[in-house]
C-alpha cells in the first residue's frame, strides 16, 4: 500500500515533528517574511510568470502542518536577508528527506530518463505530489489518492502529444481507456477506493518497464482478486505459465489491460458474445495449436452447434467456450477435476440443462461433420443430399417437360385456329 | 374403418346463377390455412439456422432478444402445425368429407401407370393425357409428402425442444442425428414447396396466375371435366336428369337434351 510506504519512508524526524505540532499550527514564525511577497496573487516575476503560493493552502500541506518552513526545502534561502532573493532558486531536492522512495523513482521508468538523458519530461516528484500543497496520501484532495491517480497520471499519460514523443508511454488511448474500465468506474462512479488504480498495477516510486512488470501480471492481479488467482495457478494455462510459459496467456490476455471491462459488459473481450473469438486468438492460431498439439476446428465446429449458431445471431444465454471448459480453472478434460472429464460432464451440462443425464453427454461435442464424429449424421446427411437432389432434379425435369407440352399444344390450337380451310 | 357415405350431389354448389365442383370444403380450407401459415413462420423462423452466416439472416436478427423471439415463434406455430395436423387426424377419421377425401387418396397402380402415361403424353408419344380421378398422382404425392413431413418434422422437433426428456430415451449422439434430419428435412420441404406447389397452382399455365381454388374452394366444372375427369363422370352419374341438364347448359353442350349421346370431347 502507499500509505504504509510513505509513512516507512517519511524521515523519523518529520514524524516526530508531526506528533508534536500537529494539532492547530499556523505558519511558522520563518516563513512570514516568504508571504509577505509570496502572498500576493498579482506578485509577478520578471517574465510575468505568478509568484503566489497560498498560503491558507500552504498551512493545510503536509510539510507545513509537521512544522517544516520555507527553507526547509529551499536550502539557499536558508539565512538570506537581502530581499528580494534571486529568480531562480536552486531545486528543492526531495531525497534529502525521502532518500528512501527517491531511489526508488530514480531506478523506475521516470527516474531513468530523468538521470540518463536529462529528460524533463518524465514525472519528477512534484509532477505527482505536488509542490507547496502536498495533502497526506489519505487525504481525499491528495493528488495521489486512489480516486484522483487516474487523473494526475493521465495529465501526461493521457497526452497524445507527449506520448507521441516517448515510445515507452505507449498510447494515450489507451491509458485513457482506464476512466471507462470496470476499475476506473469503480473509483470514478462507485468511490470504491479499494478498486484497482494506477499505482496498484504499475507500483507508485519504481513504475516498471512493460517487459519487466509482465511476468508480475498474474500475481499483481492476485493481490486483489486472490480466490481467482489460485484458480489460475491450477488451472492449464497457470501451470505452464508458473513453469515459465510465455506463450499462455495471463490475465491481461483475455481481460485486457487498462480497458478491462465486465464480463457482463457487452463490450468486454470476455463476455458472451467475444469470449469464443477471444479463445480463438490462441486456439485458432497454427503456430500454437503446431506447437502444443493443440486440437484444430475448436471454433469452427463450435460456430456449427445450436449453441454457436444462436450465439453469433444475438442470443448471448446460450452455452459459450467458458460455459463448459470454466474460464480462470481450465483444465485439460483428462483432468478428473475437468468440467469436461467424461465424468463431470453431465454435471456440466446439467448447469444450463437441469435433469441432464449421462446420455445427455453421451457422444461427442466439436462434431465437424467427419464420418469418424457421428457416423450416423455423416451418412444421414450424405443420403438427404443425394434424394434431395434426385428428387428435385426431377420436378424440375418434369415441370420443364410440361411446359414445353404447354406451348406446343398452344401452338398447334393456334395453327388450328388460324388455318380453318386446312383443318 | 368405417365408411362414412359423403353423396356425390353435395359436391355441387351454386354461386351466382352458376354451378360448380366444391373441390375444398370450409373445414379444409382453413385446415390448408393453418397448414400454410404455421409452415411459413416455420419455415422463416427455421432456415436461418441452416445459414447463419449469410449476410441476409444477420440482417434480421438486428434488434436485442430477436434471436430468442424467433424461437418463441418457431415453437408456437410448431404447436399450431400440431393442432392442424391433429385435427386433420380426426377430420379423416370421423367426418364423413374427410373420410371420403382420405379413401380417395389412397394410392393405386393406376398412379403409377398414370405418371408414364403423363411423360408419354407429354412428350407427344400419346393423344391423350391420363383420365384421373378426384387425386391424380401428383396431389397425391404432395399430400403424402406433407403428411410424412409433419410428422417426422413434428416428431424430431420434440426432441429438439426437449432434448434433456429426449435423451432419457436415447444417447445425444442420436439428438445429433436428428438435428441433421430436421435440417435436411426442412429443405426438402421448402424446395418441394417452392418448385413442385407453387408451379402447381401458380405457375402452372393452366392456373396461371393462381388457382383460387383455395380460397372458395369452387373449381369451375370445365376444369374438373378436363383435368378429373372420371371424378366428372361420377357426378353427373348420380345427379338427377333436370341437374345434368342445367350443367351441360352451363358447359355448353345446349343442343343435346339424351345425356347417354353426350360426347365429351
Amino acid at each position: 500500500m502507499p500509505i504504509t510506504r510513505y509513512i516507512k519512508t517519511l524521515s523519523p524526524v518529520a514524524v516526530l515533528l508531526l506528533i508534536l505540532l500537529l494539532p492547530g499550527r499556523s505558519l511558522a514564525q520563518g516563513d512570514d517574511i516568504c508571504f509577505e511577497c509570496h502572498n500576493d496573487p498579482e506578485m509577478t516575476g520578471s517574465a510575468g510568470d505568478t509568484i503566489y503560493v497560498d498560503s491558507e493552502r500552504y498551512t493545510e500541506s503536509i510539510h507545513a502542518q509537521a512544522g517544516l518552513e520555507c527553507v526547509s526545502c529551499h536550502l539557499d534561502l536558508e539565512g538570506f536577508e537581502d530581499w528580494p532573493h534571486a529568480e531562480r532558486l536552486e531545486r528543492v531536492d526531495c531525497s534529502m528527506c525521502h532518500d528512501g522512495v527517491f531511489d526508488m523513482w530514480d531506478s523506475g521508468v521516470h527516474g531513468q530518463p530523468a538521470r540518463e538523458k536529462g529528460d524533463l519530461d518524465a514525472a519528477g516528484c512534484a509532477d505527482c505530489h505536488g509542490k507547496h500543497y502536498i495533502l497526506p496520501v489519505e487525504d481525499l484532495g491528495s493528488r495521489v489518492y486512489p480516486t484522483n491517480q487516474p487523473e494526475t497520471c493521465l495529465a501526461c499519460h493521457g497526452d497524445p502529444k507527449l506520448a507521441g514523443k516517448h515510445e515507452g508511454m505507449g498510447s494515450s488511448d489507451i491509458a485513457r481507456s482506464f476512466i471507462e474500465s470496470v476499475h476506473g468506474q469503480a473509483l470514478k462512479k462507485s468511490g470504491l477506493t479499494v478498486s484497482a488504480t494506477c499505482t496498484s498495477c504499475h507500483g507508485a516510486h519504481k513504475v516498471l518497464k512493460l517487459n519487466e512488470m509482465l511476468p508480475e501480471i498474474p500475481e499483481t492481479c492476485g493481490k486483489c482478486h486472490a480466490p481467482i488467482y489460485q484458480d489460475y495457478v491450477h488451472g492449464v494455462h497457470g501451470e505452464a505459465f508458473q513453469s515459465g510459459n510465455l506463450d499462455v496467456p495471463i490475465c491481461t490476455d483475455c481481460h485486457g489491460e487498462h480497458n478491462i471491462r465486465s464480463a457482463e459488459d457487452p463490450g468486454s473481450d470476455v463476455s458472451p458474445s467475444h469470449v469464443s473469438q477471444n479463445c480463438a486468438g490462441c486456439h485458432e492460431d497454427i503456430s500454437i495449436t503446431t506447437k502444443y498439439g493443440l486440437p484444430l476446428g475448436r471454433l469452427d465446429s463450435y460456430n456449427n452447434t445450436y449453441h454457436g449458431i444462436a450465439l453469433n445471431l444475438g442470443d448471448v444465454r446460450v452455452a459459450n467456450c467458458a460455459s463448459c471448459h470454466g474460464y480462470h480453472n481450465i483444465r485439460p478434460s483428462a483432468d478428473p477435476e475437468s468440467m469436461t472429464h467424461p465424468a463431470r460432464l453431465a454435471e456440466t451440462c446439467g448447469t444450463c440443462h437441469p435433469n441432464a443425464g449421462e446420455n445427455f453427454a453421451e457422444g461427442k461435442i466439436h462434431v465437424q461433420g467427419n464420418p469418424e464424429d457421428n457416423i450416423g449424421a455423416w451418412l444421414v446427411k450424405r443420403v438427404y443430399v443425394i434424394f434431395i437432389a434426385g428428387l428435385i432434379g426431377g420436378f424440375v425435369a418434369y415441370i420443364v417437360v410440361d411446359l414445353l407440352a404447354h406451348r406446343r399444344r398452344r401452338r398447334a390450337e393456334q395453327k388450328n385456329s388460324n388455318d380453318p380451310e386446312e383443318s | 374403418m368405417a365408411r362414412l357415405n359423403y353423396p356425390m350431389q353435395k359436391r355441387l354448389v351454386e354461386h351466382d346463377g352458376r354451378l360448380y365442383y366444391e373441390r375444398f370444403s370450409r373445414a379444409q380450407r382453413l385446415q390448408h390455412l393453418g397448414l400454410l401459415s404455421s409452415f411459413t413462420l416455420l419455415i422463416l423462423t427455421g432456415v436461418p439456422l441452416l445459414m447463419p452466416d449469410s449476410w441476409i439472416v444477420r440482417q434480421m436478427f438486428w434488434f436485442e432478444g430477436s434471436f430468442t423471439l424467433r424461437g418463441i415463434l418457431h415453437r408456437l406455430a410448431a404447436v399450431a402445425l400440431l393442432l392442424v395436423s391433429i385435427y386433420h387426424f380426426f377430420f379423416c377419421l370421423f367426418s364423413p368429407r374427410g373420410n371420403r377425401d382420405l379413401r380417395e387418396m389412397v394410392p393405386s397402380w393406376k398412379d403409377i401407370t398414370d405418371i408414364f402415361g403423363m411423360i408419354s403424353y407429354n412428350l407427344g408419344k400419346k393423344k391423350s393425357p391420363p383420365r384421373f380421378g378426384r387425386f391424380n398422382f401428383t396431389e397425391k404425392f404432395e399430400y403424402y409428402a406433407v403428411a410424412w413431413g409433419s410428422v417426422l418434422m413434428l416428431a424430431t422437433g420434440a426432441c429438439l425442444w426437449f432434448p434433456v426428456k429426449a435423451t432419457i430415451l436415447f444417447p445425444r449422439w442420436v439428438l445429433d442425428i436428428i438435428r441433421v434430419v430436421h435440417g435436411f428435412e426442412a429443405i426438402l420441404a421448402f424446395l418441394a414447396i417452392i418448385i413442385w406447389h407453387m408451379y402447381n397452382v401458380h405457375l402452372n399455365p393452366e392456373v396461371f396466375p393462381m388457382s383460387r381454388i383455395w380460397l372458395n374452394g369452387r373449381m369451375e366444372l370445365d376444369f374438373l371435366r378436363h383435368h378429373h375427369p372420371l371424378e366428372f363422370e361420377r357426378l353427373m352419374e348420380s345427379v338427377s336428369a333436370d341437374v345434368a341438364e342445367k350443367i351441360y347448359c352451363q358447359l355448353g353442350d345446349v343442343f343435346v337434351t339424351d345425356t347417354s349421346e353426350t360426347q365429351l370431347h
